[in-house]
């Protein structure tokens, strides 16, 4: 038997507020953390009478109920718990083996982030957010950058006024180094945060942002592969329930539009500059049958992509992208990835073994070995509490096709 | 299902996925980079000052050039997709049709003062011509050219 054991550790924040409130117990948490989503975010619900220590002076404090002097949502005066302040939630498994020896697992830090609401409702429930919340309340500056920098660059001296502003240890990761060449209006913030502004490459140039701990991720590729770790996951085992579809490739059809607008020299000015013209470039490209390679046909000015009768069409804009063999290789790439023989889906195994998106998901089936496979690991969905410690994998892709 | 995926989602449901959105700027003209046709510009109309470059042709290229005056007014059409364009202007320093190598527009006042002074004194000569023995010349008087015969109204300029 597998106890799960959840530490919830609550840093006041603000003038005057230093509490430190430890909480051992607790009805349920979650917490979903995808790179799709700007923020992760979770809630916490505290059962209706639980007392919380405070850690430098062990002091209980009544969090409500028993007590009615409690103050958790702060109508009469400070409140324990306020928007703002840090949580950092951790879990573990207490087990026991057949003569009774007590083991446990590595304690893991699941989230460390920051109170975005206290519900006024009972039970208590509070809602979290991960660094991004501070990203939410920190403007960026009004002005329009250059496109020749850098969407890192451009980040990095955002980060500087959070960090000096929150005293954080905000950075960008520097391995990529992204930039949107077409566009001014995506790279102009006009009153806005910084969140905002990240919520604009995200929608409008797919540009996906995420927090590992302190480390600010940006750009195209969104996994760090040194980083990813394999574990393994087994049905009729620690796989306990499973939203999983398996497909054969022969039965998919996936294909995709994909676009770029370029600039070509055709010759030069009288005044003996290059002579620029803009042109829109775009190819579908299809995999289907089962086969290796892709079919792709260009799509000439002023025609349409043959529509889609069968399958999945998707869109990409490769802001990259410079020539149409260029557009191919790149949609390719993309697309193959979601073009194999396996599943699809998501699964809910046990809190251990412990994974983070990015990380790969080993599935064994010693039942149907066909069926056994190597995924990327695209979200992580974790609760807890009293009904147990569950994940919730989504898988992405498959990697050993 | 992700936030992400349930935005687009409703975007694509919408018809708005992708959608370019466009804005109308009232700036001031900073600088002009000529060669490269750029200027930046600073916005006062909108939600904030800001300072972009906005492009004064489509595309590098030699067809109609204009450079507006440091200082002066622009309008500028910002967008997503796009790099800032002016479309409008309120002082100009130079024009440039397809180049520049035929040189400035003529002024027609000044020409046609030139083109009547030419005139008339071709008509004193033809003139003078016609009185001396034998004669000598039998061409008639230039009519005057007045400026309706050589002006375009539809196209003026000023300095």
């Amino acid at each position: 038997m597998l106890r799960p054991v959840t530490n919830i550790t609550i840093s006041q924040n603000g003038a005057g507020r230093n509490l430190v409130l430890f909480f051992d117990f607790v009805t349920s948490w979650e917490f979903s953390n995808n790179w799709e989503d700007l923020s992760a975010k979770g809630k916490v619900v505290f059962p209706k009478n639980i007392y919380v220590t405070e850690q430098t002076t062990l002091k209980r404090y009544p969090l409500f109920g028993v007590n009615n002097n409690s103050n958790i949502g702060g109508f009469n005066s400070e409140p324990l718990i306020k928007r703002g302040d840090k949580i950092k939630i951790e879990a573990k498994y207490i087990f026991w083996d057949e003569n009774l020896n007590e083991y446990e697992t590595k304690m893991t830090a699941i989230v460390e982030g920051y109170i975005s609401a206290v519900k006024a409702g009972l039970p208590v429930e509070i809602e979290f957010e991960d660094n991004m919340y501070l990203l939410k309340k920190t403007p960026m500056p009004n002005r329009s950058y250059k496109s020749t920098q850098t969407i890192e660059s451009i980040l990095s001296d955002a980060l500087k006024s959070v960090n000096s502003k929150y005293q954080t240890n905000f950075r960008v990761n520097n391995d990529s180094q992204t930039n949107v060449t077409w566009s001014a209006g995506l790279l102009t913030s006009e009153n806005e945060t910084i969140a905002q502004f990240l919520a604009k490459l995200k929608r409008d140039a797919r540009l996906f942002t995420y927090f590992r701990g302190d480390e600010l991720r940006v750009g195209r590729t969104v996994y760090v592969e040194s980083e990813a770790q394999t574990k393994y996951f087994e049905f009729q085992n620690n796989i306990i329930s499973a939203d999983l579809e398996y497909k054969r490739k022969d039965d998919i059809v996936l294909s995709a539009v994909a676009s770029n607008h370029i600039e070509e020299t055709v010759g030069t000015t009288k005044d003996g500059k290059e002579k620029k013209r803009k042109k829109r470039i775009e190819v579908l490209v299809t995999f289907a049958n089962g086969a290796d390679t892709p079919t792709w046909k260009e799509v000439k000015q002023g025609d349409k992509p043959d529509p889609n009768t069968d399958g999945e069409r998707r869109t990409f804009t490769f802001p990259d992208a410079t020539s149409i063999a260029d557009l191919v290789e790149k949609t390719t790439a993309l697309l193959k990835k979601y073009y194999y023989t396996g599943f699809k889906g998501k699964f809910t195994t046990f809190g251990t073994p412990y994974v983070q998106f990015g990380d790969n998901a080993q599935l064994i089936n010693k039942k149907l070995p066909e069926q056994d496979g190597i995924y990327k690991i695209k979200g992580v969905a974790y609760s807890g509490g009293v009904e147990g410690y569950r994940q919730e994998i989504e898988l992405d892709y498959k990697l050993n096709v | 299902m992700s936030t992400f995926k349930l935005i687009s989602a409703i975007q694509s449901l919408a018809g708005v996925q992708n959608d370019d959105t466009v804005r109308l700027l009232n700036c001031t003209v900073k600088t002009v980079d000529l060669p490269n046709r750029i200027c930046v510009v600073e916005s006062v109309s909108g939600q904030s000052a800001i300072e972009f470059e906005a492009l004064l042709q489509a595309a590098v290229g030699d067809g109609l050039l204009i450079e507006p005056a440091v200082g002066s007014a622009v309008n500028v059409l910002f967008s997503k997709y796009t790099l800032p364009t002016i479309v409008s202007y309120s002082d100009v320093v130079t024009y440039a049709l397809n180049g520049d190598e035929f040189g400035g527009l003529v002024k027609l006042d000044i020409l046609l003062e030139k083109i009547n002074a030419i005139e008339a004194a071709i008509n004193k000569i033809i003139a003078w011509g016609a009185t001396v023995t034998p004669p000598l010349t039998t061409v008639t008087q230039i009519v005057p050219t007045n400026k309706q015969e050589i002006e375009n109204p539809t196209i003026k300029h000023g300095s």
